[in-house]
């Protein structure tokens, strides 16, 4: 008999018994859609999670730390060998480096205020090599980069000002800040570092000679805008002392304990906004200072602020850039020697953390094991994406058993009703091998059977998928509020539909291989006479 | 056309072997309408579902046209009978869910023969006995006489050198049981056909060449 005919035959026998046939094709239509959907979820979710970062600047970037520091880092003591420190012939190692676009030292501080439009905002910093920017992949929202020669300009990142809100419901959402980063681009801001005064009480000298510090406590907006011309003269050696409790003499929404005028947008003070540098601040007003200084407390913070100019603002990139304040590295340095009393060295200088830029997404792995091999810890958004898909699969694996229990079931369904139909059919089957029909024909013939009703229900199991598919990313995606058009919560691949329906088609075959043999090995003449 | 040299059958019964064919050796020539006459257990079924291949023998020697069954296997006698054998039975076996023409044509869709070609022979067989305007009838719309007119045609469709009828008046009025013999006598008579068919209606007996009256497992006589 040829496969057509058997087809045929096969697809005749079906439709002569259509009730029980569309049942079963029922079963493996919810079997090979719960595949689908359950995969289809898994894929979603890896989708929004891995593809905007796939797609972000930060994949070719490799942060290099010494070794011990990431150990430290996740509160895991860390032996007592040796540890490899970074330097700058690291980076000029690095930068020889094959597929090594760029390198810079990646000098984190550890914080800073930024005041504007009387609401504070905890920004962290990190300073980076200007000369190596250009190389550095970043995507710009507005505005430019800046030039290695401009030390007071930086670029801040789209997510500065958002801030983590717990909430009443106590689930902490992202809100997103009221200004617009865009808005500072071409701005001067004033970034401010704080320290606790050293224990003594006694104004400490500062480590950073012609950076005098200010002077910040619980001003009125009138106070703070007055105290952009109030910062203390450069001949004046100690850094004003700050309490932190409040004199109680001007009470204001400003309960923070130092706080200071960051934001030259007013433009009262053009000629400071002009000023590149810090040692030419106009000359401090007494009053101010005196205002603040009686003040009895016991912890004595004070403030170093620092004068920037925002050049740019970066587009997403995944990294620390997003909520920081990027500057150059000398700023940065200057910064941080303040608050952590360090003298500048000028000797050899160590970093605890670099960034590689990478040319190519392809060649990160090389350039990482290559570090690796110099002996520091290596940690690249590549890297974590790979563990992050490896994760995703074993994810998918699981939906997909879920589903493929749901299948199983359904396969169970076709045994069944394939051996009910042996049973119905008994005489049939007698009557066909009478006039002719081979043990291989009756065999063939109900394997084809099964196999068809795998087949349509997995025909069948598509498109229901993608029907529900559909109607979950709409229902979920207005349930989520506006993010549905970003990521999809259910996705499913033409490879994902295509091997459902091979499965299912499989399925249906193997479901029919018993009940066809024993069909095959029935009895002729028993078949005919039973009833 | 058939030969069985001393042919025995016999079932098993839990441990007990009972003989049903204790020793049949018989001739039939080509051509020849064959009746087996007995009564009810006396093994003439037995011996015909033998002659068609549907039971293996105990021991003995089954040749039809020259073929010896008894050491076919069981793909080798489904090709047999695709070729060789055309089957009448009492009950007429037709599928209840296909129409007449399906049944007929359904032993040519194991042959892969096209399906026009097993359409328009299964129409012709059809006409032949007298259902050319019923061929999209199902069987249950059928009478039992037109029924059986189905199965001949169904028999006769591959063509075969040997027809074997299981008492196929059995369930038939006596009128229509004369239909069916005459249609049966008359394939006969324009054809090589060779028939055996097994009956306990001597009236049918009557329209065939030999009469072969069989007890108890041997062949009584032959008239």
């Amino acid at each position: 008999m040829d496969k057509k005919e058997l087809v045929m035959l096969s697809w005749e026998n079906l439709w002569r018994m259509k009730f029980r046939t569309i049942l079963t094709i029922i079963g493996v239509v919810i079997g090979t859609a719960a595949i689908i959907i359950m995969i289809s979820i898994g894929n979603g979710a890896k989708q929004s999670i891995t593809g905007e970062l796939t797609n972000s600047p930060s994949v070719t970037t490799i942060s290099v730390y010494t070794s011990g520091q990431m150990e430290s880092m996740m509160g895991i003591s860390t032996t007592g060998e040796k540890k490899k420190k970074i330097t700058d012939s690291t980076i000029s190692d690095i930068s020889n480096m094959e597929h090594v676009s760029a390198v810079t030292p990646v000098i984190s501080g550890g914080g800073a205020v930024l005041t504007h439009k009387r609401e504070d905002y905890n920004v962290s910093t990190m300073g980076i090599d200007y000369k190596e920017i250009e190389n550095m992949h970043y995507k710009l929202e507005s505005g430019r980069l800046p030039r290695s020669s401009e030390e007071n300009a930086v670029l801040i990142g789209p997510s500065v000002f958002t801030k983590f809100d717990l909430g009443e419901s106590g689930f902490g959402t992202m809100v997103e800040g009221d200004i617009n980063p865009k808005d500072l681009v071409g701005k001067n801001i004033t970034l401010v570092v704080q320290r606790a005064v050293e224990s003594n009480g006694q104004p400490t000298i500062p480590t950073v000679a012609n950076t005098p510090p200010t002077l910040s406590e619980n001003k009125t907006p009138e106070a703070l805008e007055e105290s952009e011309s109030t910062e203390t003269p450069p001949e004046a050696e100690g850094h004003v002392i700050t309490p932190t409790e409040s004199d109680g003499l001007t009470p204001t929404e400003n309960d923070a304990n130092v706080i200071t005028p960051t934001m030259d947008d007013e433009a009262q003070v053009p000629e400071v906004s002009s000023q590149p540098s810090l040692t030419t601040q106009p000359p401090v007003k007494k009053d101010s200072s005196e205002q603040s200084n009686p003040a009895k407390s016991e912890t004595k913070m004070e403030s170093y602020p620092v004068k920037v100019r925002v050049v740019g603002v970066l587009s997403p990139t995944g990294d620390q850039e997003d909520h920081a304040v990027t500057m150059s590295q000398s700023k940065a340095e200057e910064m941080t020697n303040w608050q952590m009393r360090k003298e500048p060295t000028g000797a050899k200088k160590e970093y605890d953390n670099l960034k590689v830029i990478v040319d190519d997404t392809e060649n990160v792995e090389t350039v990482t094991n290559q570090i690796k091999e110099m002996g520091f810890q290596v940690f690249s958004l590549k890297a974590m994406l790979n563990s992050l898909n490896s994760v995703f699969q074993i994810l998918q694996l699981i939906l997909g058993g879920i589903g493929g229990v749901a299948l199983l079931v359904a396969s169970i369904g076709i045994v069944n009703t394939m051996t009910m139909s042996i049973y119905e059919r008994t005489r049939e089957i007698g009557i066909m091998k009478v006039i002719g029909a081979s043990v291989n024909d009756i065999k063939q013939m109900f394997i084809v059977e099964s196999t068809i009703i795998g087949c349509i229900g997995g025909l069948v199991g598509i498109i229901f998928s993608y029907i529900t598919s559909g109607l979950i990313n709409v229902i979920g995606g207005m349930a989520m509020g506006g993010q549905a058009s970003v990521a999809k919560i259910s996705l499913i691949t033409p490879g994902l539909a295509l091997f459902a329906l091979v499965f299912s088609t499989v399925i249906g075959m193997l479901a029919g291989f018993r009940p066809a043999a024993k069909a095959a090995n029935l009895s002729a003449l028993d078949a005919i006479r039973s009833e | 056309m058939i030969e069985t040299i001393n042919l025995r059958k016999s079932f098993k019964l839990g441990k007990t072997e009972i003989p049903v064919l204790k020793g049949i050796d018989l001739k039939v020539k080509e051509g020849e309408m064959i009746a087996l006459l007995g009564p009810s257990g006396c093994g003439k079924s037995t011996f015909l579902n033998i002659l068609g291949g549907l039971l293996p023998v105990t021991s003995g020697e089954v040749y039809i046209g020259g073929e010896p069954l008894h050491k076919m296997n069981e793909n080798q006698l489904c090709l047999f009978r695709r070729k060789k054998l055309g089957f009448v039975f009492q009950s007429y076996n037709l599928i209840p869910t296909m129409t007449a023409l399906e049944n007929v044509a359904l032993t040519l869709t194991f042959s892969g023969v096209k399906r026009e070609e097993r359409e328009q022979r299964a129409e012709t067989a059809l006409t032949l006995v007298g259902l050319g305007d019923r061929i999209h009838h199902k069987p249950q719309e059928m009478s039992g006489g037109q029924q059986q007119r189905v199965s001949i045609a169904r028999a006769l469709i591959n063509d075969p050198d040997l027809i074997l009828a299981d008492e196929p008046t059995g369930n038939l009025d006596t009128k229509t049981s004369t239909d069916i013999m005459n249609i049966i006598e008359d394939l006969s008579a324009t054809s090589s056909k060779t028939f055996v068919i097994v009956t306990h209606d001597p009236e049918a007996a009557e329209y065939c060449s030999r009469t072969i009256h069989m007890r108890d497992g041997i062949i009584e006589n032959i008239s």
